[in-house]
């Protein structure tokens, strides 16, 4: 039975360390704030105002009427052309438009081609450009026939606002940040110094070491993951749609499952660096690329989509973004919940197992 | 060799070393003696240049070392009281690489350790990891890395401490020969069977000198049987003294 | 002379304690390697494999080829529902992204030509991918459209043709649109990054933790020696880690070098200035090992959301834009994919060549001054 004064001394050296290296405790609070204000601000994907090259060579009424249909939108911006001869590549080698649009003498009578000329060097921006011209053009020539109409309703975030996308997938970040990489290098720090050692010969139990180390984190990661949600829905207005204590009840699974990880990595790493290093490798990097935080897991290729499936930050997310803004309830979220548990309790095993190698 | 007056640390508000003067010279093995956080460390960073002193000044061979610091660090060698060699470098190629920071080409370093490095018996355990040595070994290691540039002026901060008394006799062999071909070897010690060795010995305390002396003339002075009385003796009148 | 030779001592030094700490070889070579192959493939904007359900309430001939219009590219991944479902409900479940629901008597009145209309049910939480999404069901739509009227203009060739403009589109430099065109050279960016600042952040304190700083400080050694003792190495290993990074982007993601190899070179070299700086800045200031890693992490992070690495610098608000003006980051990431992808010259990247020219010096003379303050 775990002895909860000794857990208290343990918690509270653990707790002077983090408070006395005031620096990194300023970073891992400021970092997750300055993402956030990034992400919330920054993380555009809209197209505005994309500099636009004409070579206007009918010079009529039609041509004149196409060119005022592309400016009279917000998504290009006209620029003079400086040389005489329109030459695209060097254009767009020295920046000054990314897309660049020619109309031929005969544009109006014979002639009903335009040529748009696009700088793919980024394949997304100029998916968005073409998308845009095409708009404009069609809209240009003015319906045909009655077509389809799409009337689209865009569920639970109208605005299509990247915020609402992000602040959730800031939060799983931290807590896994906190909970793994930071237990982890805590506890590589203290068999460096060979405090561990001294600890371990007093008659403290290792689920007594475990607990004192772990809480203060845990309590650290809880206490930032609520700074960034009350900023979010301050001034991101960040809907929160779904029960507290759902929110609550899967984040304490998720910071369990973190805390396995951070403990396996430490059984694994011999030094300081080498947990640093390894828990950037397999927790950090993968959460931010793999977990579908910033990039679509569908759109990956197949192999690195298996992979997923072993990143707890994934079904965390999952969690945290129905629970949030679709406000889901635990029968939705059930399987999810579900991977972190046998994730735990498969990491806990393999960590026990190697703690105990060492240990003999 | 080396000469003070009225050396001065400060860290902050409270004083590290007093009012230290000290005359070593050519040839002297020169002992500090002293109880944990005396001012030992302290004064001998001083003396090769590590820390810049409140007040008072050091000269070096007649060097002033605030003013000719280069020069007088080519005439310094330095066995810190922590180890402090590279872990992850093989022996040879820790002193390959303090000969090339001294500018001494590594052949005409080699010969100048060569006697040391016998003396030792350091010749088989060159070419391992210097991490994975036992301490004994590290700390003679530590003692030859900083002869490579054969200074006349050797600092050694504890350098006997956590090796067995066999090795201790060895060290003190390599210090009187140094002594012998004209190096002054500055020593710190907490063996008071080491401080017999010396030429002449400062005990410190807080700071201050106490006593400064030949070993002899100091036990003479106190009646002491031994440098190990004489220790106790002096610190218990100064600390009769100053209540 | 006799200067270069200590810096010698201390490259062989670098040297050998990293060939000698395997740690520090799968840190330089192996995880970089990994991180290239994974984010090549990871990042990207592209949006595919959206799951796809249909209510169609319809159930004609028409509103069954619409659906079978959304079954060709790889965009769409369509997922059955039961056709009592309500959309909401299949959304809320994450059992789809978007749901195209076909209202009775739809293809009556699309037949017609009486104007006909879909609902289109979009999981929003994603704004980037809702965006996407719509345009992908947008264009579908106006491609069966276009489909329709063509078949019915050829069953009836008496209507009168439709003057229309041709939007003829051409991609430059990417014809295939591939992300990874544009994704490589910003990841090469970041790599160079990464190393040089964490390297030269942890050089310092490391010798400081281990007491071989001290043992440095008794002896001659100059600090501009020190110095250049610490940075060459790292600068060896940074661009040695970007020929891999050259080499694996050629061979794995098959993109070719436009541009000159050689300009390449000369903007790294300058740019590593600004890092190298920055991380012994770093190294001067801080006490820990770890401390180090965070500083240099928290920077780095910064440096990479400001850089166009995710999203265009351009799509950012206005003072944003500024703030990234000063991102040194930012201007390389642009000359490598530049370089890599249009084959620029000097000349077109004049600007971001004095920038980084005086980014380097500026910041590099500050950590000599705080180099030598502090040792
Ligand atoms: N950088 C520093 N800042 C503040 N105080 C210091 C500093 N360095 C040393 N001291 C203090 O100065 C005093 C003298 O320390 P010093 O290391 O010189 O003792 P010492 O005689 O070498 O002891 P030991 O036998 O334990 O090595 C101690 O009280 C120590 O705490
Ligand atoms: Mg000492």
């Amino acid at each position: 039975m775990p002895n909860l004064s000794r857990i208290h001394a343990i918690a509270q050296k653990e707790v002077f360390h983090i408070l006395r290296d005031s620096r990194t405790l300023v970073i891992i609070i400021l970092m997750p704030l300055l993402q956030l204000i990034i992400f919330g601000y920054a993380m555009n994907m809209e197209l505005r105002q994309v500099p636009l090259v004409v070579q206007d060579n009918a010079l009529n009424g039609a041509s004149r009427a196409l060119i005022d249909a592309f400016i009279h939108t917000d998504y290009f911006q006209v620029v003079p052309l400086a040389a005489k001869q329109l030459e695209p590549q060097s254009i767009f080698q020295t920046r000054k438009a990314q897309a660049t649009l020619s109309i031929p003498k005969e544009f109006g009578n014979s002639d009903t081609a335009v040529y748009l000329e696009i700088d793919a060097s980024d394949p997304n921006s100029a998916q968005l450009i073409q998308n845009y011209a095409t708009g404009i053009v069609s809209s240009f020539r003015g319906s045909v026939a009655a077509g389809i109409d799409l009337r689209p309703l865009i569920l639970y975030n109208p605005d299509m606002k990247s915020s609402f996308f992000f602040v959730p997938g800031l939060i799983a970040m931290i807590l896994v940040m906190i909970c793994a990489l930071l237990t982890s290098i805590s506890i590589s720090r203290e068999k460096e110094m060979g405090s561990m050692e001294q600890i371990l010969v007093s008659p403290v139990s290792a689920s007594e070491i475990l607990l004192g180390k772990v809480l203060p984190y845990i309590l650290l990661g809880l206490l930032d993951a609520l700074l960034i949600l009350g900023v979010g829905m301050l001034l991101f207005q960040v809907p929160f749609r779904g029960e507290f204590v759902v929110f609550l009840l899967f984040t304490f699974l998720y910071v369990l499952t973190s805390l396995c990880l951070g403990l396996l990595v430490s059984t694994v790493a011999k030094t300081q660096q080498a947990a640093m290093m390894m828990a950037l490798g397999i927790t950090l990097l993968p959460t931010l690329l793999l977990s579908g935080y910033m990039f679509p897991i569908s759109s990956m290729p197949p192999v690195l989509q298996k992979l997923t499936l072993v990143i707890p930050a994934r079904y965390y997310l999952q969690i945290i973004r129905g629970i949030m803004l679709k406000g889901n309830g635990v029968q939705h979220l059930f399987q999810a919940g579900l991977s972190l548990v046998i994730m735990s309790a498969v990491m806990l095993l393999v960590a026990a197992r190697r703690f105990k190698l060492r240990l003999s | 060799m080396i000469h003070t007056i009225d050396l001065v640390k400060e860290f902050g508000s409270f004083r590290a070393v007093d009012n230290i003067n000290l005359d070593i010279a050519k040839g002297e093995i020169f002992g500090f003696l002293g109880a944990n956080g005396a001012g030992k460390t302290t004064t001998i960073r001083m003396l090769c240049g590590l820390l810049l002193p409140s007040s008072g000044s050091i000269t070096v061979d007649g060097l002033d070392i605030a003013k000719h610091s280069e020069q007088v660090k080519h005439k310094i060698g330095y066995m810190s009281q922590k180890f402090s060699l590279y872990p992850d470098l093989k022996a040879i190629e820790n002193l390959e690489f303090y000969a090339g920071i001294y500018k001494v080409p590594f052949k005409k370093a080699l010969a100048n350790i060569r006697d040391v490095v016998d003396q030792f018996g350091l010749t088989d355990i060159l070419s391992s990891i210097t991490g994975d040595l036992p301490m004994g070994y590290k700390q003679r290691l530590s003692l030859v890395a900083a002869l490579v540039h054969d200074p006349p002026l050797v600092f050694l901060d504890e350098p006997t401490s956590g090796v067995d008394p066999q090795a201790r006799r060895e060290f003190w062999q390599v210090i009187n020969d140094l002594a012998q071909t004209g190096k002054s070897v500055i020593v710190s010690t907490h063996f008071m069977d080491e401080a017999e060795y010396c030429h002449r010995v400062i005990v410190m305390q807080d700071g201050r000198e106490v006593v400064l002396g030949k070993p002899a003339e100091l036990k003479d002075q106190h009646q002491a049987g031994s440098m190990q009385e004489l220790f106790l003796r002096v610190l218990g009148e100064n600390n009769a003294k100053s209540v | 002379m006799k200067s270069l030779r200590v810096i010698a001592s201390f490259i062989k030094k670098e040297f050998r304690q990293i060939v000698r700490s395997r740690e520090m070889l799968i840190v330089l070579f192996g995880l970089p390697a990994v991180q290239l192959l994974v984010m090549g493939f990871a990042v990207s904007n592209e949006v595919k494999n959206l799951r796809l359900a249909f209510l169609d309430y319809d159930r004609s001939s028409s509103s069954r080829a619409l659906v079978q219009s959304f079954n060709t590219a790889d965009r769409f991944k369509i997922v059955p529902v039961e056709q009592d479902a309500r959309a909401e409900e299949l959304i809320s479940s994450w059992q789809a992204q978007i749901v195209v629901v076909i209202p009775p008597g739809f293809s009556q009145d699309y037949l017609s030509g009486k104007g006909s209309s879909l609902q289109l049910v979009v999981d929003g939480i994603d704004g980037n991918s809702a965006a996407v999404a719509n345009a992908y069901v947008a264009g579908v739509l106006g491609e069966f459209h276009r489909r329709n009227l063509q078949e019915r203009r050829i069953r009836t060739p008496l209507s009168k043709p439709i003057a229309e403009v041709e939007l003829i589109s051409r991609m430059s430099f990417n014809p295939d649109l591939k992300s990874s065109v544009n994704t490589i050279p910003g990841i090469i960016a970041v790599l160079v990054t990464v190393t040089s600042m964490m390297l030269s952040a942890i050089s310092l304190v490391k010798e400081k933790e281990l007491g071989t700083l001290e043992q440095l400080l008794v002896t001659p050694v100059k600090k501009q020696q020190l110095m250049a003792g610490k940075l060459v190495p790292y600068l060896i290993i940074t661009l040695a880690q970007l020929q891999v990074a050259i080499v694996m982007a050629g061979l794995i993601f098959k993109l070719q070098l436009a541009g000159s190899y050689w300009l390449l070179m000369l903007f790294s070299g300058i740019y590593l200035f600004t890092t190298l700086g920055l991380g012994i800045l770093i190294s001067t200031k801080v006490g820990t090992q770890q401390q180090a890693m965070f500083f240099s992490w928290f920077i780095m992070v910064i440096f990479i959301l400001l850089s166009g690495f995710f999203v265009p610098v351009r799509n950012m608000p206005p003072a944003i834009q500024w703030i990234s003006y000063f991102n040194p980051l930012s201007h390389y990431m642009t000359v490598l994919r530049e370089i890599v992808i249009k084959g620029s010259n000097l000349g077109q990247l004049a600007k971001e060549f004095w920038i980084l020219l005086s980014s380097g010096l500026i910041i590099f003379s500050i950590s000599v001054i705080s180099f030598r303050k502090r040792i």
